[in-house]
């Protein structure tokens, strides 16, 4: 990221409009100047990214680059506070910078209405100096960490399930010019596709998101104008349910397959996606459309075989079922 | 004793306890106690191989145990072991 401001000017709106950050002496307007200069790139504009982009954009990030492939859903507004519910149908990307371009006209907007994949993430990635993770899956997270390593950006993250939050800052440029630990430092792959448990057995408190968008966008404006420490080599875990805050140390690993002594990953990958049970997942003892007893279920489901929903749960009065594997595929029970 | 904690998301496993307790010499002993009390979590931190999954790191207090002596790390009375295991959701997602 460059460091050159001089030429970074305000009007007297925007001066008005950002002056609680510049009378803080640390911040100031040289603060200000570094935001207004910076590229920010927010993937997901979900629980996530709507804290991320409101807080960015009222923050006065000069660029903002949005990606989604979404529209915006009913069950999106308990926690999506950037949406309202006519925006219900709407692409999130054009939602989401209508919505923003009121809270501030001064931020410049550049939108991807499309979803990351091994072929475009480097593309949309490199012209932005700091990208914000608020995606919602294995497979676009290992994405972004490992476009983030290959393209030397910064990746601010934050992830969240259920009652549980995690963020850090991966790939910190340091002075002297080395890289913190990525996520694949942390959790060098993904989980297999049999322990991830099916979309309707996700969810998520509501408020959760909002809590690590909101540390995220801190992070965020942290590295663009280099107060404070950064989470570089720290992890966040917070757990909502009981309050309580851990942090952890995040060491390199040398045997990083995309950033060890011998990396083994020199290319992007488009993990499956693994969201709900398919066939892959499913015991094997389970044919598809096989008939099986709701004791036999049951045991699956309490030796983690299978994962328990609440569709299983209403189906334990019947007497036998008939399981639809595609229906979970479909990630819609 | 040694003070495991458990994520949220493992709990269903643990009948909701966010900790439990183990009397164990090294981690590999504490976990393999922490499973024995409660089996189904068993292939949420263990492999095929029996090693720690790629996707759930064990501290030691604030230190991963593998910069330690790994699953052999020494435990003593009054530590705390935390499971951390790689999370991701809360929406739709991608279908």
């Amino acid at each position: 990221m460059s460091t050159t401001t001089e030429k970074i000017t305000f009007n007297k709106e925007e001066l008005e409009r950002y002056s609680r950050h510049i009378i803080i002496p640390e911040f100031n307007i040289e603060g200000q100047r570094k935001l207004k200069k910076a590229r920010v790139l927010v993937v997901g504009t979900g629980g996530l990214g709507a804290p991320l982009l409101l807080y960015l954009t009222a923050a006065g990030v000069g660029t903002i680059g949005i990606v989604d492939f979404d529209i915006v859903e009913k069950s999106n507004l308990q926690r999506q506070v950037l949406f309202t519910t006519s925006d219900v149908g709407r692409p999130k990307v054009e939602a989401a910078r209508d919505r923003l371009s009121a809270l501030n006209p001064f931020v410049n907007f550049e939108v991807f209405n499309t979803r990351l994949d091994s072929t475009n993430a480097l593309d949309i990635i490199s012209s932005f100096d700091i990208v914000a993770d608020g995606t919602d899956n294995f497979p676009t997270r290992y994405l972004v960490n490992d476009a983030c390593v290959f393209a030397g950006k910064i990746n601010v993250f934050a992830s969240i399930y259920r009652f549980e939050g995690q963020a850090s800052v991966f790939n910190y440029l340091y002075p002297d010019g080395s890289r913190g630990p990525n996520y694949r430092d942390l959790f060098p792959a993904p989980p297999p596709a049999g322990l991830v448990p099916s979309c309707a057995e996700g969810g998520v408190l509501g408020v959760l998101p909002g809590i690590l968008g909101s540390l995220q966008a801190n992070e965020v404006i942290k590295v663009i104008s280099g107060i404070g420490t950064p989470l570089a080599g720290r992890l966040l875990q917070f757990d909502a349910a009981e309050f309580q805050s851990k942090i952890y140390k995040i060491s390199k690993d040398p045997e990083n397959p995309i950033s060890g002594i011998n990396p083994t990953q020199t290319e992007l990958i488009d993990y499956e996606i693994f969201c709900g049970i398919n066939q892959h997942q499913l015991p094997h003892e389970l044919e598809l459309k096989q008939e099986i007893s709701v004791d036999q279920l049951n045991d699956w489901i309490k030796s983690g075989k299978i994962f328990s929903s609440s569709m299983c749960v209403n189906l334990t009065n019947t007497k036998s079922l008939i399981l639809e594997a595609l229906l979970f595929q479909k990630g819609k029970y | 004793m040694i003070t495991i904690f458990i994520p949220t998301p493992l709990r269903r496993f643990t009948s909701d306890k966010s900790s439990v307790i183990v009397a164990a010499r090294n981690v590999t002993e504490a976990i393999r106690q922490l499973i024995t009390s409660h089996p189904s979590l068993s292939p949420y931190i263990y492999d095929e191989s029996e090693l720690i999954r790629k996707h759930v790191r064990i501290y030691l207090g604030e230190e991963d145990i593998r910069e330690k002596q790994g699953t052999d790390t020494l435990l003593k009375d009054g530590d705390e072991l935390s499971i951390i295991p790689a999370i991701a959701g809360g929406s739709g997602l991608v279908n």
